[in-house]
């Protein structure tokens, strides 16, 4: 990588700037526009209205061209398209089918129950109550249930996840996998019979850690609390170090999956947007990867609404140009 | 004021409209001109845009205040308007079909014996509006983060959450001591 010195590139900027005058030609210009202003000054909305026409013409191509190589999608009945990246490979596969998304992202609807944005690898099929994930990352954002209606669920390897109407993301691995609620209530049942509810800003990761053998006197437990379940959280220390020496050896992928993991551990909002925060800009930034990135930008503005980072984040995905094709 | 037509560029309080834009012109394409990455029809717009609102507003500006400094406020805004909106779909399509206006030097010509000089700029330039434009106003014009946050009409919070993101960005790419 190159290495060179800001301070004397500006003052060759500046000393090249200071000797340049406005070419006279422009001036004039400049000038004869200012005097027909003067002139007529009712005329200027008329470009403002044509660049308005044209910019709604555009749009209407764009959309138009999205949605006639969304149709082009081959999905398996009960899904349709609703966004995708560019760079979008998706297969359908198994049977009953899955959807495969090889490479980039997309979002996926499901008349009736909600919608489902899907990021590379991740293999997903539709199920009678609901959805299977069989693995991946996914972004899960599930309408209300009407009343007597009765839940949904997201099947996985480990564990089923049973949704009342909410809005959650999920990671799953051959080996586990984790939970973070955003919204609405979920409850998470593993295989040996335990339960465990979340409230909105609560994560859980799989397989649970095996329950403590409990005194001979003491009663069996109905069901597991949230606190229990999610992995224990490093202290500030650990964490901070961790991450500088990540960050200090320039091993990006690395910090973005640590951080991946440490917002799936249980802790106070403000540090969960400020990992958050911290995992975008490495996405934005440093790796890049601007699909994950713009996905994660959104499921961030998502989950702190009124954050600390508005400004920043904005920055972000204008220099990502997330147009929303690859968020919900 | 306001419900009478402007006049013709003529005297105007104790200066007029022509001397203003005679005196500041140059400085106000320079300030442009770096903003739009040395591109002089971008430089020749903005100059255009903020000479019309100096001369649609010239009755209500301050003259007992330099008219330099609220040039360079609006010169400033303004550049970051037209930088984002040269970066949307519409924007990249005008500068598609637009043409270079005569007899300007392109981006690359104007630096072309700094080495230096084109490569911070071009680093600059992919810099988001807002970084670009704080950065360049601490870094070449010297402005406090408090100046940077009154013209810019933000808080001084936000401008130096701007400078460090600008900073890391170019960190990033090579570029070492970043006042």
């Amino acid at each position: 990588m190159k290495n060179q010195d800001f301070r004397q590139a500006i003052s060759e900027v500046r000393a090249e700037l200071e000797r340049h005058r406005m070419p006279a030609a422009a001036a004039s210009r400049v000038r004869a526009q200012i005097e027909r202003q003067a002139a007529r000054p009712a005329r200027q909305r008329l470009p403002r209205a044509a660049l308005l026409a044209a910019g709604v013409a555009v749009a209407l191509v764009v959309v138009y061209a999205r949605r006639g190589s969304e149709r082009a999608l081959q999905l398996p009945a009960g899904f349709e398209a609703v966004g995708r990246s560019p760079d979008l490979q998706l297969v359908v596969e198994g049977a009953p089918p899955a959807v495969a998304v090889r490479a980039g992202s997309c979002t996926l609807g499901l008349r009736g129950w909600g919608r489902i944005t899907a990021q590379a690898g991740t293999q997903l099929r539709r199920r009678a109550d609901g959805v299977e994930l069989l693995s991946g990352v996914a972004d899960f954002q599930v309408d209300k249930r009407a009343p007597g209606s009765g839940s949904t669920h997201v099947r996985l390897a480990q564990g089923v996840i049973e949704i009342t109407g909410t809005h959650f993301s999920v990671v799953e691995r051959a080996d586990g996998g984790t939970a973070h609620l955003f919204e609405g209530e979920i409850r998470f049942h593993a295989p040996d019979g335990r339960t465990v509810t979340l409230a909105p800003g609560q994560s859980i990761r799989w397989p649970l850690a095996p329950e403590p053998a409990a005194p001979p006197d003491a009663a069996p437990a109905a069901a597991a609390s949230p606190a229990a379940a999610p992995a224990r959280e490093p202290t500030a220390t650990a964490i901070v170090d961790k991450i500088s020496a990540l960050r200090a050896k320039r091993q990006y992928r690395e910090l973005a999956d640590e951080l991946e993991r440490l917002m799936s551990v249980e802790k106070s909002a403000r540090t969960r947007e400020r990992e958050s925060f911290e995992l975008g800009t490495v996405l934005s930034y440093h790796l890049p990867d601007r699909t994950r990135a713009c996905a994660h930008w959104a499921r961030h503005a998502r989950a702190f609404p009124a954050g600390r980072y508005a400004p920043e984040i904005a920055d972000a995905q204008e220099t990502l140009h997330c147009d929303g094709g690859e968020s919900p | 004021m306001g419900q009478a037509k402007p006049a013709p560029p003529t005297a105007v309080g104790p200066a007029t409209f022509d001397d203003c834009y005679v005196r500041h012109r140059d400085a106000v394409y320079r300030l442009c001109l770096r903003y739009g990455a040395g591109r002089a029809s971008f430089a020749e717009d903005v100059t255009q845009e903020v000479f019309i609102r100096l001369f649609q507003s010239f009755a209500k500006v301050d003259q007992t205040q330099p008219v330099s400094d609220w040039l360079y406020a609006v010169a400033s805004r303004a550049c970051i308007s037209r930088l984002r909106r040269d970066r949307s779909m519409l924007g990249l399509l005008t500068r598609l079909f637009h043409r270079a206006p005569e007899g300007a030097p392109s981006a690359a010509q104007l630096f072309e014996r700094h080495e230096a000089a084109a490569g911070i700029m071009k680093a600059i330039a992919a810099l988001p509006p807002r970084q670009r434009v704080a950065l360049c106003m601490k870094a070449i014009d010297g402005k406090s983060q408090k100046e940077i946050a009154c013209i810019l009409r933000v808080s001084e919070g936000y401008v130096s959450r701007l400078i460090a993101a600008a900073r890391a960005t170019l960190t990033e790419r090579g570029w070492e001591n970043i006042d």
